[in-house]
């Protein structure tokens, strides 16, 4: 009975302390939030299933980020045929005046130009990518990982930072935005972008 | 030449990863020994790294997605064999020892064996349900504070009235114009609520610290059709679930149960 009350609580305390960021890691590898929700509810049923052999919490975040990248690959196998049509369609894009100004909140709802720009990158870049940003692993780690070299995952980084940079400065051309101008060397294109969606 | 341009692109690599990379600590450190132009682009590229980051967060879950999870989690596990007790049989095992085994197990997983129920988790008692639903119906007139569509402002004001949680502003799934939000008490908790519209109905949505109403901030999502006093109004329904991620309770006022469905999955059964 201990051993049944101590798995549950250590279940719990999972969900507690990781399913939110599971969640958006989903999200953002995905693009999609009901795939992210069944992505979060296999990679909590695998651990519930697995919780006798994961004995040190102190290992369990990565070890659910883990279970979470293996249901991914699952789906996209099984989804291969179909991969290509996650691109999330714009949402209500029509509706929206082009100057109105829109908070973080709502651009999180109605156009989120940076998920956008993620669909754009390949499954194992956009992996990669957010392994390191939104996990938190280094590159080292990272390569280790997902068992590629280190130049590797520094390379797959370099081209998910340059296409993010290219999809959103597109974006804000074709939004017909041309205040910020055209990039140029060193400038802060990426973070401006990003940012002033939510500073309008 | 080409040799410091190479190296410099490799800097520009590093910097672009996440504060506290030691890739991108090694290039923080070389920072001052730089040529002005160089710093620059480099400390620019890191800050594009670090809105990067932050933008990558700004993912709300859907409320009550935590319920949903433990939920689906244990009756999923409920249905899978636990390995630590799985006999392994071999050839010169006997009858008498197997049947022994099987009726241990049957005894032990009877008393064991996860109910498929939430983990501690407990449904309010009716009359605390009731005494919710009703406060919750008859501050529904109650005016806003601020009245503004922009959940910023809303958000903004709702957080300056320092309330002893994180006040937070759901994202509906359905297509609901904000009305604006306020203070209000529930006895002696704060509540923070936000008032919304649709094409037909009016939705309250309030938000306060479970344990200073007088139920814990975990327990079982539950619905109450709650009767207004006054015959000029329609019965409402009052949905009430727990969050884990904000530790806090959530009470949304609709007119029909399935409405509750506009700020996601509540988690009710």
């Amino acid at each position: 009975m201990a051993q049944a009350d101590s798995n549950r609580r250590r279940y719990e305390q999972w969900v507690r302390d990781y399913a939110s960021e599971l969640y958006r890691f989903a999200f953002r590898l995905s693009g999609q939030r009901q795939v992210a929700e069944d992505l979060l509810q296999e990679t909590f049923t695998e651990a519930w299933r697995s919780l006798t052999r994961q004995q040190g919490s102190d290992r369990a975040r990565a070890w659910l980020f883990q279970i979470l990248r293996h249901r991914f690959a699952h789906f996209l196998r099984a989804n291969r045929a179909i991969s290509g049509l996650l691109v999330p369609l714009p949402e209500n894009s029509d509706d929206q005046p082009a100057d109105r100004r829109i908070g973080p909140l709502e651009k999180m709802a109605e156009k989120d130009a940076l998920q956008t720009a993620l669909q754009t990158l390949s499954p194992a870049i956009r992996e990669t990518f957010l392994t390191v940003f939104m996990e938190g692993r280094t590159c080292r780690e990272t390569a280790e990982v997902m068992q590629i070299p280190l130049g590797t995952v520094l390379s797959r980084l370099d081209q998910a930072r340059r296409t993010l940079r290219i999809a959103l400065t597109d974006r804000e051309s074709a939004a017909g935005d041309s205040a910020a101008g055209a990039p140029v060397k060193g400038d802060s294109v990426l973070g401006e972008s990003v940012v002033k969606g939510g500073q309008a | 030449m080409m040799r410091d341009e190479a190296q410099f692109e490799r800097w520009q690599t590093m910097a672009g990863l996440p504060a506290g990379d030691p890739e991108r600590r090694e290039v923080e450190k070389l920072l001052p020994s730089l040529p002005a132009p160089q710093r620059e682009a480099l400390a620019a590229t890191m800050k594009d790294a670090d809105r990067l980051r932050a933008e990558l967060m700004r993912v709300q879950p859907p409320i009550g997605f935590e319920m949903g999870l433990l939920t689906i989690g244990l009756k999923n596990a409920a249905a899978a064999v636990h390995p630590w007790w799985r006999p392994t049989f071999s050839g010169s095992f006997g009858l008498k020892q197997a049947a022994a085994i099987l009726l241990i197990v049957g005894t032990l997983t009877y008393l064991w064996w996860p109910s498929g129920d939430l983990p501690r988790a407990r449904p309010l008692s009716e009359q605390k349900v009731r005494q919710i639903a009703d406060w919750a119906l008859e501050n529904q007139t109650v005016p806003v504070d601020v009245n503004s569509s922009a959940p910023m402002t809303v958000l903004a004001a709702l957080s300056d009235k320092h309330l002893p949680f994180n006040v937070d502003l759901p994202q509906p799934q359905e297509k609901l114009q904000l009305v604006g939000g306020g203070v209000c008490q529930f006895g002696s908790a704060s509540v923070a609520f936000t008032r919304w519209q649709s094409s037909k109905d009016t939705f309250t949505l309030y938000q306060f610290d479970g344990k200073q109403a007088g139920v814990s901030n975990w327990f079982m999502p539950t619905t109450q059709c709650a009767e207004p006093g006054s015959k000029e109004n329609r019965p409402h329904t009052v949905t009430l679930w727990p969050d884990l991620e904000r530790n806090c309770t959530w009470a949304l006022v609709t007119e029909k149960q399935e409405d509750a469905e506009a700020f996601g999955d509540v988690g009710c059964q």
